[in-house]
This record gives structure tokens, C-alpha cells and sequence, in this order.
């Protein structure tokens, strides 16, 4: 494991190397139009935005500036009105619902602030879900559910339903769920918003991690200054686009320790 | 991929259990009253395709009057000249005259009414006539003289005449007394098992009728003859003898699969008048699954944006709500045939106790496979609409959903 902390750190550590890392996304003039009744309300207003692999990205601005619609977009969940939108050079504003539907299930994984565990599944059924959608077959995906589960310290809960749980182990698996189909991008909701700060340490704990010990490129929505500082990059979004973009703590500090 | 989708479905039942409770009730009183309905009406068709076959299929039957059955209110009657005409007409093995009345026996100071029947083959012994008839001699012999009587089951078991009689003992009909020689085995309807059988003279004499008031002529034809050609030429016979034109007849000519058509038809109309209100039931019970879905929709409307963002397409989505609506019909068809055959067979079981042992059920395959079957279907019919409305949410709005 600290082997490959090693390797992750010395790829982001010159800003000469970091130029060579691939684009995975990027928003180019996007607009996004709500229509209420009559008038037209636009949430994205020509939103510029480029995120490389391997990068921690936290989105920031008040609420009204566009960061849930631009989170929207990222994760395919929405399709703008113009501009585009490419995953890894794709474009994928042009992309059917089904198509949208296969590129989320592998090649982002979701946390929500409200952790948005399915209430009827156990843990472990939780974290397999999204492979049940991608056909994985069943022995397979038990496996590398006990195995994510293991990650992020719930095994010993692993049949436990969400109400069973605490807030922090919520979220938790929810990181597990993420990361069950290996996607590249990790996209997180407020990941602590409902969390007291402890656990929400914790669970930043486990993102950082993630971004450090299995290079995952991870875009954080938040409106909390000392949780965004927890990224590399920080985009301030105001009024639809890019206000202003600013260096996190990330990098300079060291990735945090594996507890146990 | 399939199973997933199953294990899904019980999971969310296991989390309604009230409501998925309710919705089943809705639908297995519907299928418990079609199967049941179904499986009597089998049973019974069964029974008397059994009787006719007893009967043979070489038979032709003549009656007064323009319609299949007995009709009480024809008044006119068969002539001692048909029945010579009728012996006459080739391809007849033998032709046996019937009269029969309702009369009042009475034993150990018990009286009672039910059919006696006069009947005579001068070709064939009484009790190779009867059983031409489908009615089998059980014990004693056929009768012979003018006070012979063989009696029916329940005269025996005393299930109708309270005490049992036994052959051998005496008996009194309309006052005047003869003697049981012989009893038939159980044919398993109340009315058919409490007849009396005696002898063609007998009964004239007793009815107080002539030769030339006969109720009933009962043909045999010959083998390698079509009972139906034999009909024909029996009719043309007739209409010359009475002097009528075709289609004014005042007598009935059928054979032994013209009545099987009717009973046929009739129980045919009765069971789909039947189903058909039974039917209703289910379609009550659709209304409610498709109910319980849009319910099941409408709340689960963040859990389906959840299952978007990580991956389920569309069609998944709709494929999981069809399951499960499809399950809530299979399930509660499971328990609906379940209790039809329960059901089916408590009123089989009354009704033999009753003496009507001719009411039997028959759960053929195909009833238990297409009423499983139809329940899947009204189930996944019910839910297609839900289901696609749950398939056509977009995840963002999905998600929102509080």
C-alpha cells in the first residue's frame, strides 16, 4: 500500500508530470436551461470546467450558483441544453438515456449526503447493486463486495440494512457502493453535510485515501470552506460559472494513515 | 440477472407485508373462484360423459313431443304402432317402450314419491336392458312378474325410505304391494339412485295406461351402424306414420351424442356465466395490484433515482416493477388455486354427503398451469403501466423527489 501511495504521490507531485495526466472531463459552455412557466431560468450560464485523472476537485458556491445542476452534468444525470460534455473525450450530451444510464453504473460512482442506501438491502446487497446492473455474475460480485466492504471497515456489518447503521457507516458503504464497478470518477454530494464533524473527518479520511492509494479522480460538490480545503483545486462557482479557482490542502499534506 | 430481480421483488414485499397481504387477497379470491368454478364444472361434465358412456354411444332414443329431455307438460305420447314401426327399421337391433310416472311407495309405514319406471325388450332379458341404460344390477335379479320391483341405491341404504330395505322384502306403490328382487348399484345423484324399475306390464298397469301411451322408445342399433343414419331413417318412418312434414315433428329423435351436445352446451353456458362473474373478481384484483404499484412507484420515487445514478437503465427498472407486480399475481394465484381446490373439493365432499356423489372435481394440468398462468399475466398487465412510469423518471428528478 505505501508503495503505490509513493507512486500516486510522485505523479501529482511536479506540475511538469501533472500536464501529461489524461483529461477526463470537461465541461465546455455548458448552459443549462430551467423552464418555469413563462420565463426561463438559466443554472449554468456557460460553465467552463477541465479535471484531469487522478485530481481531487472540490465544487463550492452558495446555494443558487449552479452546483447541484453543474454536479448534474458530470455524473450524466442530466443533459444540457447546449454545450458539451466529455467523459474521457466522449461526448456524452448527444447520449441516450440507456447509453447515460451504463457510462454512470461504470464509470462514476455516487455519494450522496443523504447516503441514498436502497432501506430494504443489506450492506453487502447495497454494494453489489450497481454490478447486478452491469451483469456481473453473482459469485463475482459478493466477492468484491465483502472486499470493498472490508475497505472501508464494515465487514463485520455487512448484513446489516441502512437503518441499522450509523450515519458514518452509511456513508461508508455508500463509498464501498461507489467504487463497486472500479469507475475512474467518484463523484461525492456533500459527503458530509450530514454528518457531525468526527465522522465527517472519517469519511474525508476515506475519500483521501481513495484519491491517494487507488488514484481515483474525485469531484466533491460542497458549500463548506474547510471541507473543500480537503481537495487539491478548489472551483468556486457563482451565478452559473467560474468565479474562481484556488488550491486546496491536498498535496501538500500527507495522505491520511489506514487506521487499524 | 433474472433472479436478482426476484430476490428484489420478496425483498420489498418482506417490507410491506400489510399491503402486499391486501393485494394478494384481491387477487386469490378472484382465481380461488375461477379454479373452483372450473374444477366442478369439469368434474361434472366427467361424471355424465361417464353415464353416456355407460349408456354406449349405439343408442337412439324417441320421445313425444319436440325437445331433448323430460318435459312434464307434453301431454301426447308414443303409440304401441311407433314402436312396431320403429322395430322395423333397419339397422334397429331392438327397440324397448318406457313409461314412467311419479308414484308413492311406502315401507314400514314411511311414505315417499319418486319416479317408477315400466320398461320392456322382448329381445333381451331385464337386466341386459338395464344395463343397456347404464344402470348395473348390484344384487338380486331383474324383474320378471307383475310384482317385481328393483329399487335404487338409497332404498337399500335407507337414505331414503329411513329403514333399509333388503331384497326380498315387501313394498307397497300407490297402495298395491310388491316385492323387491333385485336393488342397482349407486349411480350418485339423490333423484336417480331412489328409482324403481319393474316391468313394462307392470307399469302399464299400475299407471293405469294403454299400450299406446308410451313415454320413451329406447333403440339399440346394430353394430356397424351409425346411430345417427339410424335416426334419420326412424325419423322419415315416424313422419310418415304421423303425417307430418319435416321440421313440424311431434316427436324427438336423438342419439346418445346429441344429448351429450346439449348437456354439452348447457353446462358449456352455465360455467361461462359462472367464470364470467368470477372473473369480474379479478379484474378487481388486477385494478388493485395496478393500485399497489403506482403507491409502490410514487414512494419508492427517490430508490428508483438512486438505482439510475448507479446504473439501472430504463429497462430495468421496468422489468424490476413488472416482476414484482407479475409476482403479486403469481403469488396470489398460487394461493387462490390453493384454496379453489380446497373449496372445490368441500363442496364436492357436501354434496356426496347430500347423495349427489355425481358432483366430482378434475383438476386437469392445464387449469392449475393457465390459472397460474392468467395470475402472472393479470399481474404483470396491472403493473405495466406503474412500471413504466417508474422507468420514464429522470434521474435527477427521481433523486430530488422528498
Amino acid at each position: 500500500m505505501a508503495k503505490k501511495r509513493q507512486k500516486a504521490q510522485g505523479k501529482q507531485g511536479g506540475a511538469s508530470q501533472k500536464k501529461l495526466r489524461p483529461m477526463v472531463i470537461r465541461l465546455k459552455d455548458v448552459w443549462k436551461v430551467y423552464q418555469m412557466g413563462e420565463v426561463e431560468v438559466p443554472a449554468l450560464r456557460g460553465l467552463n470546467l477541465e479535471i484531469r485523472d487522478g485530481e481531487f476537485v472540490a465544487i463550492m458556491g452558495p446555494s443558487g450558483s449552479g452546483k447541484s445542476t453543474a454536479m448534474n452534468m458530470i455524473g450524466c444525470l442530466d443533459i444540457p441544453t447546449r454545450g458539451r460534455i466529455e467523459l474521457d473525450s466522449q461526448d456524452i450530451s448527444q447520449l441516450s438515456e440507456s447509453d447515460l444510464a451504463q457510462i454512470r453504473g461504470r464509470r462514476i460512482g455516487f455519494i450522496f449526503q443523504q447516503f441514498n442506501l436502497i432501506p430494504t438491502l443489506t450492506a453487502l446487497e447495497n454494494v453489489m447493486l450497481p454490478m447486478t446492473f452491469q451483469g456481473m455474475p453473482a459469485a463475482d460480485r459478493k466477492e468484491r463486495a465483502i472486499k470493498l466492504l472490508d475497505m472501508v471497515e464494515l465487514e463485520d456489518r455487512m448484513h446489516h440494512k441502512p437503518s441499522e447503521l450509523s450515519g458514518g457507516q452509511q456513508q461508508r458503504v455508500a463509498i464501498a457502493r461507489a467504487l463497486a464497478n472500479d469507475p475512474e470518477v467518484i463523484l461525492a454530494d456533500e459527503p458530509t453535510g450530514n454528518l457531525d464533524s468526527k465522522t465527517g473527518s472519517i469519511v474525508m479520511d476515506f475519500l483521501k485515501r481513495l484519491n491517494c492509494d487507488e488514484d481515483k479522480t474525485i469531484i466533491m460538490v460542497t458549500h463548506d470552506e474547510d471541507v473543500a480545503r480537503n481537495a487539491q483545486r478548489i472551483e468556486l462557482l457563482r451565478d452559473g460559472v467560474v468565479a474562481s479557482s484556488s488550491k486546496g490542502n491536498m498535496g501538500q499534506l500527507p495522505c491520511p494513515e489506514k487506521k487499524g | 440477472m433474472w433472479t436478482d430481480y426476484f430476490r428484489l421483488a420478496f425483498k420489498t414485499f418482506a417490507s410491506q407485508k400489510k399491503r402486499t397481504a391486501l393485494t394478494l387477497i384481491g387477487i386469490f379470491i378472484g382465481i380461488a373462484a375461477v379454479v373452483s368454478l372450473i374444477s366442478l364444472g369439469q368434474g361434472l361434465k366427467a361424471s355424465i360423459d361417464r353415464q353416456f358412456d355407460l349408456l354406449g354411444t349405439d343408442k337412439v332414443f324417441i320421445q313425444p313431443g319436440s325437445s331433448i329431455g323430460i318435459d312434464p307438460t307434453v301431454t301426447i305420447k308414443l303409440s304401441d304402432a311407433d314402436l312396431m314401426s320403429v322395430r322395423e327399421v333397419s339397422g334397429v337391433k331392438s327397440a324397448s317402450a318406457m313409461v314412467y310416472k311419479i308414484v308413492r311407495v311406502t315401507f314400514k309405514d314411511k311414505s315417499k314419491y319418486t319416479f317408477a319406471t315400466g320398461m320392456e325388450d322382448p329381445d333381451i332379458s331385464f337386466e341386459k336392458m338395464m344395463e343397456s341404460f347404464g344402470v348395473e344390477l348390484e344384487q338380486g335379479r331383474g324383474a320378471e312378474g307383475d310384482k317385481d320391483v328393483v329399487v335404487g341405491k338409497n332404498f337399500i341404504t335407507g337414505g331414503f325410505l329411513d329403514s333399509p330395505i333388503n331384497v326380498g322384502d315387501k313394498i307397497k306403490i300407490e297402495g298395491k304391494p310388491f316385492r323387491v328382487v333385485g336393488s342397482v348399484s349407486e349411480i350418485g345423484n339423490p333423484q336417480d339412485d331412489a328409482n324403481i324399475y319393474m316391468t313394462f306390464d307392470a307399469g302399464l298397469e299400475l299407471f293405469d295406461l294403454s299400450k299406446d301411451e308410451l313415454d320413451f322408445i329406447y333403440v339399440t342399433v346394430r353394430q356397424g351402424e351409425e346411430p345417427s343414419v339410424v335416426g334419420e331413417r326412424i325419423k322419415k318412418r315416424l313422419r310418415k306414420l304421423h303425417n307430418v312434414k319435416e321440421g313440424d315433428e311431434d316427436f324427438t329423435v336423438s342419439t346418445t351424442e346429441d344429448y351429450m351436445e346439449t348437456f354439452g352446451i348447457v353446462l358449456t353456458v352455465v360455467q361461462i356465466v359462472l367464470i364470467g362473474i368470477a372473473a369480474i373478481s379479478l379484474l378487481v384484483g388486477g385494478v388493485n395490484i395496478a393500485n399497489t404499484m403506482y403507491t409502490s412507484v410514487l414512494e419508492r420515487t427517490n430508490e428508483i433515482g438512486i438505482m439510475k445514478a448507479i446504473g439501472a437503465r430504463n429497462s430495468d427498472i421496468f422489468r424490476l416493477f413488472l416482476i414484482e407486480s407479475g409476482m403479486l399475481g403469481l403469488v396470489g394465484g398460487m394461493v387462490g388455486i390453493a384454496i379453489g381446490i380446497g373449496l372445490s373439493r368441500l363442496v364436492a365432499f357436501i354434496a356426496a354427503r347430500a347423495g349427489w356423489s355425481f358432483i366430482q372435481t378434475l383438476f386437469p394440468w392445464y387449469l392449475t398451469f393457465g390459472a397460474l398462468l392468467f395470475s402472472f399475466a393479470v399481474g404483470a398487465v396491472a403493473g405495466t403501466l406503474p412500471a413504466r412510469q417508474a422507468a420514464k423518471m429522470k434521474p435527477v428528478d427521481a433523486l430530488r423527489y422528498e
